[in-house]
């Protein structure tokens, strides 16, 4: 009898032992490559958010509104376009960052959403270009075009929008908030430089770089969620 | 011995420990099979990710692609064996979501290390619904440079396409 227990008992400890280590392999199983796959996930949305900023970068586009790549008869490199754009004067004074408008905001935004429609179910987006600021207010950054596409919570009413916003001033602070705040999964960033048509004081014209070289344009794609750092009004968006 | 009450015999003695046993025995073996299966497959997606990304890597270049001989020149950068796969380019206005077929990419824009090498214009036929496929397919954004017909004349224009990658394991 006492050596059927302890047979017993030797089995019931073989199994305890068993049982250990099952748990291990289970927990191992359960956990093995998420690591990888999550590296893998953010490693494919970096290459994107690069790849596509390149692609915007190198394309052409429509120099006329409506037209279509395939239709216009006249096209040129986007980049071109927004240059030409930026360069020339604003029309009005009391609004200096509404410089990239027109054709090439149109162009750009058709561009933007082409590009990100094999990853648009799932992520939002944003694309900026930011200048250093005009002559009078050098040192200044400012946000001559701004085009975002995400969930917004319009009085209840939860959809997918776009918008176009001509932000200013210390907007840099509330952009690094946003981006932190949505948890940005691919975000790249290209120095550009940009030029403004001056008048030279004796009644011409020339082109001149921005002095400083803090120029650029940025993609930025998230999880699609709603962000609450974003204020339709605060980023002066239409 | 054999008159002792109770007495089963050597084995029939230890008979109820061996119950727990066997119980134990069973409980390992079926975890490591599962852990075994699980760190393959595993394993075989990392190989397919792996693999989709040095495609992709060698096809992009410089994120520019400005004629057909320029892809086929980069398609002979690609050094995957122990994998099928198929890539090629797709114009961004054509794209339309879920799995790409070969048959959607541009014929001159395309290349794949199947059995159908030889004839490029027999269609690889993949069934979807195949267990252990294990295919991964990856799109990128990419310039290409395209021809259209303007005014009756024919203009090169870079157009932003996609560059479809897609791998999956041999003999599935």
């Amino acid at each position: 009898m006492r050596k059927g227990q302890a047979a017993i008992t030797d089995a019931l400890f073989f199994m305890m032992i068993i049982a250990g280590l099952a748990t291990s392999l289970f927990v191992f199983t359960s956990s093995f490559g998420k690591d990888v796959s999550a590296f893998v996930e953010q490693s494919y949305n970096s290459t994107y958010a690069t790849t596509a900023l390149k692609t915007i970068l190198y394309s052409n586009a429509s120099r006329t509104n409506a037209d279509d790549l395939s239709t216009a008869k006249e096209a040129d490199f986007l980049m071109t376009l927004i240059k030409e754009d930026y360069a020339n004067p604003p029309e009005s004074v009391d609004e200096p960052n509404i410089k990239v408008s027109g054709v090439s905001a149109i162009q750009l935004r058709k561009n933007i959403d082409l590009i990100m429609k094999p990853i648009n179910s799932a992520n939002d987006y944003m694309v900026y270009v930011q200048a250093e600021g005009s002559t009078e207010e050098n040192g200044v950054l400012n946000f001559p075009f701004l085009y975002t596409k995400l969930l917004y919570n319009d009085g209840g009413d939860v959809k997918e929008t776009a918008f176009f916003c001509n932000p200013s001033g210390d907007f840099r602070n509330k952009l690094d908030a946003f981006v932190v705040k949505a948890n940005a999964v691919g975000k790249s960033v290209v120095p550009i430089e940009l030029r403004q048509i001056t008048d030279n004081g004796s009644g011409g014209y020339e082109m001149i770089a921005l002095e400083k070289t803090r120029s650029e344009i940025g993609l930025i794609i998230w999880r699609t969620k709603l962000v609450e750092e974003f204020s339709p009004t605060d980023w002066k968006c239409q | 011995m054999l008159n002792r009450k109770g007495f089963l015999g050597p084995i029939g003695d230890d008979l109820p420990s061996l119950i727990p046993l066997v119980f134990a025995l069973t409980i390992f073996f079926a975890v490591f099979y599962l852990t075994f299966n699980t760190f393959n497959e595993r394993t075989q997606d990392f190989d397919n990710d792996t693999s989709a990304v040095q495609i992709s890597a060698a096809l992009r270049g410089t994120g520019f692609i400005a004629s057909s001989e320029d892809f086929t020149k980069l398609c002979g950068n690609i050094n995957v064996t122990r994998l099928d796969y198929f890539a090629g380019i797709i114009k961004a206005e054509e794209y339309s979501s879920g799995y790409i077929e070969w048959n959607a990419l541009n014929e001159e824009l395309r290349c794949n290390n199947s059995v159908n090498q030889d004839n490029s214009d027999i269609p690889i036929k993949i069934d979807l619904t195949k267990k252990n496929l294990q295919l991964v397919q990856r799109i990128y954004p990419i310039a290409v440079a395209t021809d259209f017909e303007i005014s009756g004349k024919i203009e090169q224009r870079i157009a932003p396409s996609f560059l479809v990658v897609t791998v999956w394991r041999n003999g599935a």
